[in-house]
């Protein structure tokens, strides 16, 4: 737990809601991260990261103290994207490309911005119970164990899912000619 | 393509996307505080539920019929109790000067999880340290506290001022 976390959560926890914005500030790139990994759209992520941290809040008290509070955000963060998939059935990929990079050179920037979006689409392609876990494991970089806490599955059944996960998408990014060097 | 080449796409891709877009929660933290007020966690509700309870629970003491303190919720609004919101300890003892640092154990949980203690009724004024100590390993200070210091080993203790009879609030 960082630098001063475990009481910030304990003022939270008496109703501090500038402890909790604190919190807030602390995580919210990292659970942005993960929602946006998750759903594929930042509109959505942005909606996901709110709703993640009022749930989170609302719920501090079945925080257990003594685990990783990160661990615990990314776990309420992917269940509200689970929720908001289920609800809005958002399994579509994204259809636009947003720009993505500042650089100095125009050619070298569009090349990045095409090779991240062919990526990112093979991503959204995956079934939600593939993109879940990959997200978790290589944008929030937890490990299996972890990833299995906040998915609610067996460690196996992540080990496997990462697998296929991967394994689909090494598929859809040799078809479009993408290798591993960029 | 290799597996790490893989791993190594996918984790540039999910940052260059995200840090694309991270603009869009700039102000997050202050749109969740703004809209939190009406918004309490669980336990502030159930903190006033328990207040009452506390206030139920004295009156039937009053007419001999207390039933136990692990059922009552944790009267924290007396000045007198020492409390520390902490549901999934296993136990929380208080460790203070006026303990000589040995670690008294503290009733509850109640059932928002507060623990609390009542200070000794023959503590004299004057101004003491103190901190937590849950599930006989971790170190806690109160959040409550008005006043802290940093430890030579580098924890935090909380500051607990005792009035004399005649005064009742801390500096």
């Amino acid at each position: 737990m960082g630098e001063g976390e475990l009481e910030l959560i304990q003022r939270a926890l008496h109703g501090d809601v500038d402890a909790w914005g604190e919190i807030v500030r602390r995580y919210k790139d990292a659970v942005f991260g993960i929602a946006l990994g998750i759903l594929g759209n930042p509109a959505d992520a942005e909606d996901a990261a709110h709703d993640a941290f009022i749930r989170a809040y609302e719920g501090l008290h079945t925080f257990h103290l003594d685990k990783r509070f990160s661990t615990w955000i990314f776990a309420v963060t992917a269940n509200v994207c689970k929720n908001k998939l289920r609800r809005e059935r958002l399994f579509a990929p994204l259809k636009h490309i947003s720009r993505l990079t500042k650089g100095s050179d125009p050619a070298q920037q569009l090349a990045q911005q095409e090779r991240t979006q062919i990526i990112k689409d093979a991503i959204d392609q995956l079934k939600p119970a593939y993109r879940m876990p990959l997200v978790l494991r290589y944008y929030a970089e937890l490990d299996y164990k972890e990833i299995a806490e906040a998915l609610g599955l067996p460690e196996g059944t992540v080990k496997t899912r990462l697998h296929r996960a991967k394994s689909q998408l090494k598929h859809i990014l040799e078809q479009k000619g993408v290798t591993g060097h960029a | 393509m290799h597996e790490h080449e893989l791993e190594s796409l996918l984790k540039e891709t999910l940052t260059r996307y995200a840090d694309a877009h991270r603009d869009r929660i700039a102000d997050l933290e202050y749109e969740i505080v703004e809209e939190l007020p009406e918004s309490r966690p669980n336990p502030r509700p159930r903190w006033s539920f328990a207040l009452a309870g506390a206030a139920a629970v004295a009156a039937v003491f009053a007419i001999g019929l207390w039933v136990g303190l692990n059922l009552s919720a944790a009267p924290c609004s007396d000045p007198d109790v020492l409390c520390l919101v902490y549901p999934n300890a296993k136990s929380v003892s208080l460790a203070s000067q006026f303990t000589l640092w040995e670690p008294v154990p503290m009733n509850g949980p109640d059932r928002s999880g507060v623990w609390w203690l009542r200070l000794p009724k023959d503590i004299k004024p004057g101004r003491y340290e103190y901190g937590f100590i849950v599930d006989g390993t971790r170190w806690v200070y109160d959040p409550r506290a008005t006043e802290f210091v940093h430890t030579f080993d580098d924890k935090i203790n909380s500051v607990l001022y005792v009035a004399p009879p005649e005064e009742s609030e801390q500096p």
